[in-house]
């Protein structure tokens, strides 16, 4: 029956009243706790990796891609060997692959036990970096090999217009240039608040000492 | 960045070091679970959300335990920073936030029956918009005018007028309630 008098309704003393009977018997495990403090870390290295392989799965596209169109231009008959440009954009993007795909698998999403938690933040960090380091010079090896076969194509062309080739070449560096701004703006919104966040844990962690 | 060159010795030390601060916030949360606890039913509908709204507040707390500052009450500290969380996610569920005045009074109310005061004062409470509710809870749980208006950014002359007129309000709700 609820109290009909309400001159000296307490409502202070009511509510703690209320919330010793509803919480009594809610407690918070300490096996609850330590899940929310895992999850914090685990969920950027996942997010971070699950990045990492869609960027290889476009490696692997464009590999394919080019070999693709390396393999229809050699069949063609009486065609420049410009299949020979394309061998050799699709080698470069498997060895990119390959290299890639080892730092890749380096990164450790299992979940992380309370005995290696800075080592193996900064491990993980370390691979992920790697990853990126390795496109930037990636790029670059692409960009002189362009340039290389462009030099080398003209010299066999048309090598009586050298405006021609200066044209091109800097058409070319030009394009490679503005993909490379572009792959970095792209990496910087995909990867730079989550590599942001681990290093604040790791930051955390190591300003204990 | 100041992180690069610590030695093998210096990473054991700094995994102690956080295994001891990882305790220390175990035990101090396990300590003051019931404002996690109260923040939560007070701002949840469902089991589910009640239990995401408590890991979310435990993930927060973790990450900010570091620039908690000794001197201050832990207590309060989760206080604003649960009640924080708790608005936050309302928000990311794109829930409007209420501010309309008062308790909104539903069938519900009318129809269900309470057996004592305690249920009814918590049912009435959770009625509030989010912010009259975060006011009021912090009011029951005795804290002054200046420490609310400090948590909820209100004025405390403010906090004074809103908690006297939601009193009453509430008082009248359970004369409502009870007398039909």
């Amino acid at each position: 029956m609820v109290d009909q008098s309400y001159s000296n309704f307490d409502l202070k003393k009511v509510w703690q009243e209320m919330a010793k009977k509803k919480f009594l018997n809610k407690e918070i495990e300490k096996q609850e706790i330590m899940e929310a403090l895992r999850s914090n870390s685990q969920s950027t290295i996942v997010n971070l990796k699950a990045g990492l392989r869609t960027k290889l799965n476009w490696i692997i596209g464009f590999m394919l891609f080019f070999g693709a169109t390396a393999g229809l231009d050699w069949l063609k008959p009486g065609s420049d060997p410009e299949h020979l440009f394309y061998f050799g954009f699709a080698g470069l993007y498997l060895a990119g692959f390959l290299i890639t795909y080892r730092k890749y698998q380096k990164i450790d999403v299992d979940p992380i036990d309370e005995n290696s938690i800075l080592s193996k933040l900064k491990m993980n960090r370390q691979a992920i970096k790697s990853v990126l380091n390795i496109e930037r010079i990636w790029g670059m090896i692409a960009m002189l090999f362009v340039f290389i076969y462009k030099v080398n194509d003209w010299a066999n062309k048309t090598h009586d217009d050298p405006k021609h080739l200066a044209i091109t070449v800097s058409i070319f560096l030009l394009f490679i240039v503005i993909l490379g701004f572009i792959a970095e703006l792209a990496n910087r919104r995909r990867f730079g608040k989550q590599l942001k966040k681990l290093d604040e844990n790791i930051i955390r962690l190591e300003t204990l000492s | 960045m100041h992180f690069l060159g610590t030695n093998s010795m210096n990473t054991k030390e700094v995994e102690r070091n956080q295994l001891d601060l990882e305790n220390e916030f175990v035990t101090l949360i396990q300590r003051n679970e019931g404002i996690i606890y109260k923040v939560t039913g007070l701002y949840s509908n469902t089991l589910e959300e009640e239990q995401d709204l408590k890991q979310e507040i435990l993930l927060q707390a973790w990450k900010s335990f570091l620039r908690f500052r000794k001197d201050a009450k832990f207590s309060t500290w989760l206080y604003k920073l649960s009640l924080n969380v708790a608005l936050n996610q309302l928000k990311k569920q794109k829930q409007k936030i209420n501010t309309d005045y008062g308790i909104i009074a539903n069938d519900q109310m009318f129809e269900k029956n309470y057996d004592d005061n305690h249920e009814l004062l918590f049912y009435l409470i959770k009625q509030l918009n989010e912010v009259d509710r975060m006011m009021m809870t912090l009011y029951l749980e005795g804290y002054g005018n200046l420490e609310i208006a400090e948590i909820t950014g209100i004025t405390a002359n403010n906090v004074n007028v809103k908690i006297h007129r939601i009193k009453q309000n509430i008082i009248q709700q359970f004369k409502k309630l009870n007398h039909g």
